[in-house]
């Protein structure tokens, strides 16, 4: 097995997406894994599932000249930019990687940005369905990709830096009309490289601690290389003829629509406040407000856990229990039962989300609308 | 047939890259497809499906769909060439009933094969499946 690093910086929408999944689709063909790490030029991505109108604002995008484009990579619509670490990592099936459990899979792809990330002195830790998080606070969002072929696509965006107030200006939010609130929310949320380690981090600084954490993870090291032809004239094809298209950008993906629901709680601690997107059988986000005190850490670590949970009553109460333990002294005197009460009403009231009253960007999910 | 999973039934062949299941339909020619058990317990639980309209013709290899689940997203590879006949309406509305029953209601599509007997080769009864996946995708074993 060969071990092949690309890098590039500020590449246009189409050519960073066509040039993963070109990697993906080619990747049964080969005996390489491929670690590709880039940066883009300003763009707005949707998940593969999203309805592009839910989640990204088309006319401020428009007047800003920023791409709007559609991953083949699940979760929540993000904005990509020269602060944004894209890695691409490609797996063929020959690796030995695949066939193996996804469960396992996502973490596993995961482990050279977490070994990058202690080697810079930050420690993260992966959380949820596709989450890296520093003490509660998203870093990274993740994704995986099967091509057809079996190639394997994972990706994560890694934040160096971001600018909360440009993202909640392209992103659609429940904060258009009140960009201060919004950037409170958020910035609780989140956390960033230049946060965590220093201001002047520089995205020089971060490509080689992801290149050299992937190389401790694979015990061996990454040849610097570039596309072969026919990866190449691949993603030619794609860029062309999916991710420059209308159809592909913005079609008529999954007929199930998120649903919203809201539910207040009065408590001994004070009223919990709970909003939840629902799709079907899947609870993909839960926010929590309130004039209730708790650590912004326990609030984090409870959404977390929460995002892209199956709707069953008792796992939900399970994975509340288990995050309310965690920070028990900082919920005090709210109770497990209290929280698992106000998420299912949320959940049980949920509605086609017609206004759009919660957001459910990968990194601007709403805490704090009212 | 002799079956070696209660994950895999022996009713039907297997896609051995995607574990997607293959089954005649009664007496028109035209096949099921589905996706089996190893697959939702290697994905979890579905959020998200599309499958191609009614008219599509796929060759073996094509995408005829795709997915999101709580693990991954992917493209649902059709394992027969043919001309896609129906789709599983209701599956699209509520991906869960494929979770919930994969081998019956929850089957994907029906295809008219254009090359069944060339193709029908390449697939895998469920002991050769059986014998080909990870150990935790086997599923229990039968008696």
């Amino acid at each position: 097995m060969d071990f092949r690093l690309l890098s590039e910086l500020s590449v246009d929408d189409q050519s960073g997406l066509s040039v993963d999944d070109a990697l993906a689709r080619s990747a049964c063909d080969t005996e390489t894994v491929t670690l590709r790490l880039y940066t883009y030029q300003s763009c707005a991505l949707a998940g593969r599932f999203q309805h592009i109108e839910d989640e990204i604002n088309k006319v401020r995008c428009d007047e800003l000249h920023i791409p709007v484009n559609r991953r083949p990579t699940g979760g929540g619509s993000i904005i990509m930019g020269p602060d944004q670490l894209g890695v691409a990592l490609v797996v063929p099936p020959s690796s030995g990687l695949i066939g193996r459990s996804s469960a396992t899979l996502m973490s596993s792809c995961a482990r050279g940005i977490l070994r990058a990330m202690t080697d810079l002195g930050a420690h993260a830790e992966f959380r949820g369905k596709n989450d890296l998080v520093i003490s509660g606070r998203k870093i990274a969002g993740l994704g995986i990709y099967q091509a057809p072929g079996g190639g394997i696509l994972f990706h994560a965006s890694v934040l160096l830096d971001i600018d909360i107030r440009f993202m909640l200006m392209v992103l659609r939010t429940a904060f258009e009309n009140a960009p201060d609130q919004g950037f409170n929310a958020v910035s609780k949320r989140i956390t960033t490289l230049r946060d965590q380690i220093s201001a002047e981090m520089s995205m020089s600084e971060l490509i080689e601690a992801v290149r050299s954490g992937y190389e401790k993870e694979f015990s061996m090291p990454l040849k610097p290389g570039s596309l072969s032809h026919a990866e190449r004239l691949m993603a030619d094809r794609l860029a062309v003829g999916q991710y420059s298209t209308r159809q592909w950008v913005h079609q008529s993906v999954s007929r199930i629509r998120d649903k919203v629901g809201r539910y207040q709680l009065r408590t001994e601690g004070g009223t919990l406040d709970v909003r939840a997107i629902v799709a079907n059988g899947t609870v993909k986000s839960v926010f929590l407000n309130g004039d209730f005190v708790a650590s912004e850490n326990a609030i984090c670590d409870l959404e977390t856990s929460l995002r892209w949970h199956i709707r069953d009553e008792v796992a939900l109460n399970n994975t509340i229990t288990r995050s309310h333990l965690k920070y028990r002294q900082f919920w005090d005197p709210i109770e497990a039962k209290d929280i698992a009460c106000a998420v299912r009403g949320a959940i049980d009231r949920s509605s086609i989300d017609a206004d759009r009253q919660v957001v459910n960007a990968c990194f601007a999910r709403d805490g704090a609308a009212s | 047939m002799y079956q070696k999973s209660s994950w895999l039934p022996a009713d039907r062949l297997y896609d051995a890259t995607s574990y997607l299941w293959i089954k005649d339909v009664v007496d028109n020619g035209n096949l099921l497809v589905g996706i089996g058990q190893p697959t939702i317990e290697s994905l979890g639980e579905l959020s998200y499906l599309t499958v191609s309209e009614p008219g599509t013709e796929v060759k073996r290899g094509d995408s005829v769909g795709s997915m999101e689940a709580a693990k991954m997203t992917g493209e649902i590879v059709s394992p027969v060439s043919g001309t896609v006949v129906s789709r599983n309406e209701s599956i699209l509305e509520n991906p869960l009933e494929v979770s919930e029953d994969p081998y019956g209601n929850g089957w994907l599509f029906e295809i008219e094969p254009h090359a069944w007997n060339d193709e029908r080769a390449q697939l895998l009864d469920s002991s050769a499946l059986f014998d080909l996946l990870p150990e935790d995708l086997r599923g229990p074993s039968t008696p």
